[in-house]
């Protein structure tokens, strides 16, 4: 064997390189060839996109008719790439430029296509097909319960249309549970509850039956995680649910001097300033200002600024010096809010010169720029 | 004003497409800018009669556009009008707006033809 090998070592090299040669051949060949199809694809879409919104945006002109555009809608993929561009100007239409894209969606086949969807084994194809109903004025109602089972999908996008669906054509029960549903899925952002919150007030003919009361509801059930807990009593203030304000202002009281969540504590006190209840003050400057959680302090901060009371003076001027720099910015920014206060003479020599200049500065230009 | 030099500053492709083509149709000139970055930059080098700025852009926003616009010492931004374009519909983003020197705010959604009537009227002023 070691002879065979001594004697042909050459030829066996001559082979390995070889071999290695056309391997490394195939494979550039292959990723060429991928970005080449990709390339391909990525440029057809971009190409089937931009004559699509060029037809769309002719039609809802009113330079194009219904039947020429029509006749302009062949494949299946126009169709996912039509409801795409419907809903980027849908988000910017309203009146007749809107109706006129809601005729075009309407269209039989169309309307066929996302069933079809709707069938599918893709969560991502009836997130599709979901986001669609939801655009649509009527739907099937044999459709509804299928929809409603979607809400409690794990796959965010799937459960967020599937909840849009059904606030815009279920009953109030199947809303709520819709929104029970969607409450309890991690992976979905505050910002796609919050427009769902939003779309449910937009839809509840009745205010306090409506939005305000289902938020009350289901904080008052206790059953999601301090971080959705807190993120519907956000909402209840970026909604303008006055309404809610005593409940809130309960809920305020019944924290515990210890162990309660920070993000809940720090909503409650950012709403309650909102709607302008003072009753927090008190405890605001017995307990809060304390709090071991700098976000709780930061957020007393400027509640005692918005209030301005004479006050919560010495008790910004404690937080002045807290270990935390927000907390000292929000302390000092409350601060420059009462006319008898000058900043610069607050300043206590264990205070860093440069970082409190900054500091001042920082509020000066906060100010000018009005936010 | 017939036809004026109009830059859209605005980063949801459609809504800029459908304001382009009819103010195209008008007989405007006109120039886009995908986010803030670029539109401060089309604003001085366009230097356009008028400006439609979306208040939420990737890079910077039109209110800091237009803060900057203002604090800017070489460039008259008393020349430039301004429609501001937003979803954002609080009293304080609308006064804001106004107070940065924008001449119309119009909401999210809107309907073309009040869009377009705002938009003469502001040009005409």
């Amino acid at each position: 064997m070691i002879d065979y090998l001594n004697t042909h070592a050459e030829q066996i090299v001559l082979i390995v390189v070889i071999f290695l040669a056309f391997f490394s051949l195939l494979v550039f060949v292959g990723a060429i060839c991928s970005r080449w199809l990709l390339n391909r694809s990525e440029k057809r879409k971009a190409r089937i996109r931009s004559d699509l919104s060029n037809l769309v945006i002719q039609y809802i002109s009113n330079d194009i008719t219904f039947e020429e555009i029509k006749s302009e809608l062949t494949t299946k993929t126009d169709y996912a790439i039509l409801l795409q561009l419907s809903n980027e100007l849908g988000r910017s239409l309203e009146g007749e430029e809107a109706e006129r894209l809601k005729r075009l969606m309407n269209l039989p086949p169309i309307r066929s296509y996302f069933e079809d969807r709707f069938e599918s084994g893709n969560p991502l194809e009836r997130a599709k097909a979901c986001l669609y109903f939801s655009k649509k004025t009527n739907i099937k109602q044999t459709l509804i319960p299928a929809i409603v089972k979607q809400t409690s999908e794990e796959h965010p996008m799937l459960a967020y249309a599937a909840c849009m669906v059904i606030l815009n054509h279920g009953s109030d029960e199947q809303k709520k549970l819709a929104i029970e549903n969607l409450l309890q899925n991690d992976g979905l952002s505050n910002q796609a509850l919050n427009d769902i919150f939003a779309e449910f007030q937009a839809n509840s003919a009745d205010e306090d039956t409506g939005g305000a009361g289902l938020l009350m509801e289901l904080i008052e059930k206790g059953k999601f995680t301090d971080h959705r807990t807190a993120l519907m009593i956000r909402t209840l203030g970026e909604l303008g649910y006055f309404q809610s304000a005593d409940f809130l202002l309960e809920k305020f009281f019944e924290l515990p001097k210890t162990g309660y969540d920070p993000e809940i504590a720090t909503a409650l006190i950012d709403i309650l300033v909102k709607f302008g209840m003072a009753e927090i003050i008190d405890r605001l400057h017995k307990q809060f200002v304390q709090s071991k959680h700098s976000e709780v302090r930061e957020a007393v901060a400027k509640a005692l600024g918005i209030f301005c009371r004479e006050e919560s003076i010495p008790f910004l001027k404690w937080l002045l010096v807290d270990q935390d720099f927000y907390v000292r910015f929000h302390a000092a920014t409350s601060l420059s809010n009462f006319p008898e206060i000058d900043l610069r003479k607050l300043k206590t020599p264990d205070m860093d010169d440069k970082e409190y200049s900054e500091l001042l500065g920082e509020i000066e230009a906060s100010k000018e720029g009005g936010y | 004003m017939n036809q004026a030099r109009i830059l859209v500053v605005e980063d949801e492709e459609m809504t800029a497409r459908l304001i382009l083509y009819r103010l195209k149709s008008l007989g405007h000139e006109t120039r886009h800018a995908k986010d803030g970055v670029e539109g401060l930059k089309m604003i001085k080098e366009f230097n356009p009669d008028l400006v439609v700025l979306d208040v939420m852009l990737p890079g910077k926003s039109g209110f800091e556009i237009l803060q900057e616009l203002h604090d800017d010492p070489e460039f008259e931004s008393g020349n430039i009008r301004v429609i501001m374009l937003s979803n954002k519909k609080s009293v304080e983003d609308v006064s804001r707006g106004f107070n940065l020197g924008a001449m119309e705010y119009v909401p999210k959604p809107f309907k073309m033809d009040e869009f377009l009537l705002r938009l003469k009227r502001v040009l005409n002023q």
